[in-house]
């Protein structure tokens, strides 16, 4: 994580550095969030259910998983995430198909499972939250991070609409909310669910993280111990040979 | 066999295998210098990894399935659903770029104490023989996940084939096994990385050893131990590889597998460096990356590579990087083994040396325009530069050498 934020904060400078003032003040954000906070993930998979699945498919996950990996119960995932008939063992899919997909946004939606990986938690979260009206796009909303993309605001009743701030240049240097299109969450509880929503992606990219984690610790530390005792036998052994 | 205990039963074996004696000259009586430092541990640890990757390997390949429409979701298969799966491949990757580490400053390590002389010639030369197995080796491992950056790595490397005259394309269609990398690719490179390149390394390693253990281990003193021998007709500055060097070997080992199981546990993608982001992308034929690079342990072939305007020039520099190694015991005709005894030439050479491969290893990660482009034309030329100079210098006599003592210092 903190070589990843190095990563971001060394491309930012670069970006800085050869871009000039461009996008100076909007700039990827930080979630700020942990792979070992379940409750998060939790929540994350709940609003993952209710919004994002209609499209997107998470296909290396399957629902047995979460369950277990946030500590739940058969009943929170057929209330609150299957929505409807699905095997328990089996994989979250989207019901849509994405030939459909396809024909009505141009582009079928991806498989969001490794999203994470691939963009990171940053990219997902930033692209949650600079969704800005825009006449010019086909869906009536374009995007900071993805320019032109062919997702649609889905988040919209809760966000609300807010527009881009442009300097001369044209860059987007800031965002505001629209007068009178705010949404059913404040700006701060927005950026939490969209936090939750960041969380729970970045827990399906790799469900094993967290757990790994908590083992690492034993192994190094295993591992010092065992290194601890090699250098007394060695040290042992070489006393007896003359420098 | 009269008696049943063990020493009859050692005898019994003996008298049919040379198991007392091949234990004697490979370890109990294998005489190593006791003045070995820091560099020297690289070797054995290279051992280390080589089994670490053939294990772990060897349990990816029970889940991994080499086709292309189930490539990519195999390995999330054995991430996700394979009990410790995830381990395996974690070890099988953080290994492949730990392998290269440890070869490279083994290799460091050889060019600073000497180890390419004579008598050593041929032990350096199975050595570079080893690395250019791996490096195919390593190319075919990263193509088989099946992710963008693999599939595209794939295309770009094997086009390279291209630039053979007449044939090349024709040859770059037989190796693909079509017109682009597809399915066909991907089974042919399964093989090689799992069955014929893993054999042929293991029987390189295995004459390396022997090479080695023939001619004896450097030190870093440069001085030949079996010189000074005692009564009993021992190296007086040499301990018995076991159980001296087994033990301090094992305390190297710790040391590396702290910092291994670390990176494993707690930074397995090692910052987008030993597994790449766009890798977790599967492989589409149809969209072509903003930007194809290798990882980390090739940038700096392929900076040569970029740095050459022209394509076939490029690919010939890139191979002659590693080539020109094979002939370093005949370009460096100085006799002295040992930098702490070279002269000032050497080790600035060597270090412009070192400092070109890192510069052009960063190189090779960037976008080749501008500045990296320059920076990489100039050290190619500082690289290939090295081993002209070591030869001009060291052929007419320009090298003022320290004297080597007759016995190993501290």
């Amino acid at each position: 994580m903190s070589m990843k934020k190095t990563g971001i904060v060394l491309s930012a400078l670069l970006t800085f550095a050869f871009a000039g003032s461009a996008k100076a003040e909007v700039g990827m954000m930080d979630p700020n969030i942990s792979h070992h906070d379940r409750d998060s993930i939790r929540k994350g998979a709940e609003l993952f259910a209710e919004y994002c699945v209609g499209c997107h498919s998470v296909e290396f996950l399957r629902y047995e998983r979460l369950m277990d990996d946030v500590g739940e119960d058969e009943a929170w995932i057929e209330d609150r995430i299957m929505h409807g008939d699905h095997d328990l063992h089996g994989h979250i899919i989207s019901p849509m198909d994405p030939e459909d997909g396809e024909n009505w946004f141009g582009l079928a939606p991806p498989d969001l499972s490794l999203t994470a990986r691939v963009e990171g938690e940053d990219w997902i979260y930033t692209y949650l939250n600079t969704f800005y009206v825009d006449d010019e796009a086909e869906v009536g909303y374009n995007n900071w991070v993805q320019e032109g993309t062919s997702m649609p605001h889905i988040l919209q009743a809760l966000q609300g609409d807010q527009k881009a701030v442009k300097d001369d240049d044209g860059n987007i240097v800031d965002f505001e909310m629209v007068e009178g299109a705010e949404g059913r969450l404040s700006q701060e509880e927005y950026r939490e669910v969209t936090a939750q929503l960041t969380a729970f992606l970045s827990y399906a990219a790799e469900p094993i993280r967290a757990d790994r984690e908590r083992m690492g610790i034993w192994v190094v530390l295993f591992m010092i111990v065992f290194t601890g005792v090699f250098y007394l036998l060695y040290k042992e052994y070489w006393r007896d040979v003359k420098k | 066999m009269n008696r049943l205990n063990a020493s009859g039963l050692l005898q019994w074996v003996d008298d049919r295998f040379p198991l007392t004696s091949t234990w004697r000259y490979h370890m109990g009586e294998y005489y190593v210098a006791k003045n070995t430092n820091f560099w020297y541990y690289f070797g054995s640890l290279s051992i280390l990894v080589l089994i670490i990757q053939i294990v772990s390997g060897l349990w990816l390949t029970m889940y991994y399935q080499p086709s292309a429409e189930r490539a990519f979701s195999s390995i999330e298969f054995i991430m996700r659903d394979v009990d410790w799966g995830w381990l395996m491949r974690y070890l099988h990757t953080t290994g492949a770029s730990a392998f290269f580490i440890v070869v490279y400053l083994h290799m460091f390590r050889g060019l600073l104490y000497g180890s390419y002389k004579k008598p050593r010639e041929l032990l350096w030369i199975i050595g570079v023989l080893i690395y250019l197995v791996m490096m195919t080796e390593a190319f075919m491992g990263y193509v088989l996940p099946w992710g963008q950056m693999s599939y595209w790595a794939a295309q770009v490397i094997i086009a390279l084939a291209g630039v053979v005259p007449v044939v090349g394309e024709e040859l770059v269609i037989w190796l693909q096994g079509g017109f682009i990398v597809n399915e066909a690719t991907l089974g042919r490179l399964f093989a090689l990385h799992v069955v014929a390149l893993p054999l042929v390394l293991i029987a390189l390693v295995f004459v390396h050893i022997v090479a080695l253990h023939h001619v004896g281990s450097t030190n870093p003193d440069g001085v030949d131990i079996k010189k000074n021998k005692d009564a009993d007709g021992k190296p007086v500055d040499g301990v018995p590889f076991h159980p001296y060097f087994t033990v301090k070997d094992l305390f190297g080992y710790g040391v590396f597998l702290t910092l291994f199981v670390a990176v494993i546990f707690f930074a397995p993608e090692f910052g987008g460096y030993f597994i790449e982001r766009p890798n977790f992308q599967p492989a589409d034929p149809l969209q072509t990356p903003e930007a194809i690079h290798p990882v980390w342990y090739f940038t700096a072939w392929y900076a040569m590579l970029q740095s050459i305007p022209n394509e076939a020039l490029g690919v010939i520099v890139m191979l002659a990087g590693t080539v020109v190694l094979l002939f370093l015991p005949w370009l460096d005709r100085t006799e002295v083994k040992s930098i702490r005894y070279r002269g000032l030439g050497f080790k600035i050479g060597l270090a412009a040396l070192v400092i070109s491969f890192l510069i052009l290893t960063w190189v090779g990660m960037q976008d080749p325009e501008g500045l990296p482009i320059i920076l990489g034309r100039i050290f190619t030329a500082i690289y290939f530069g090295f081993f002209v100079f070591l030869w001009v210098y060291t052929y007419f006599g320009f090298e003022k050498t320290k004297p080597v003592p007759e016995r190993v210092t501290s």
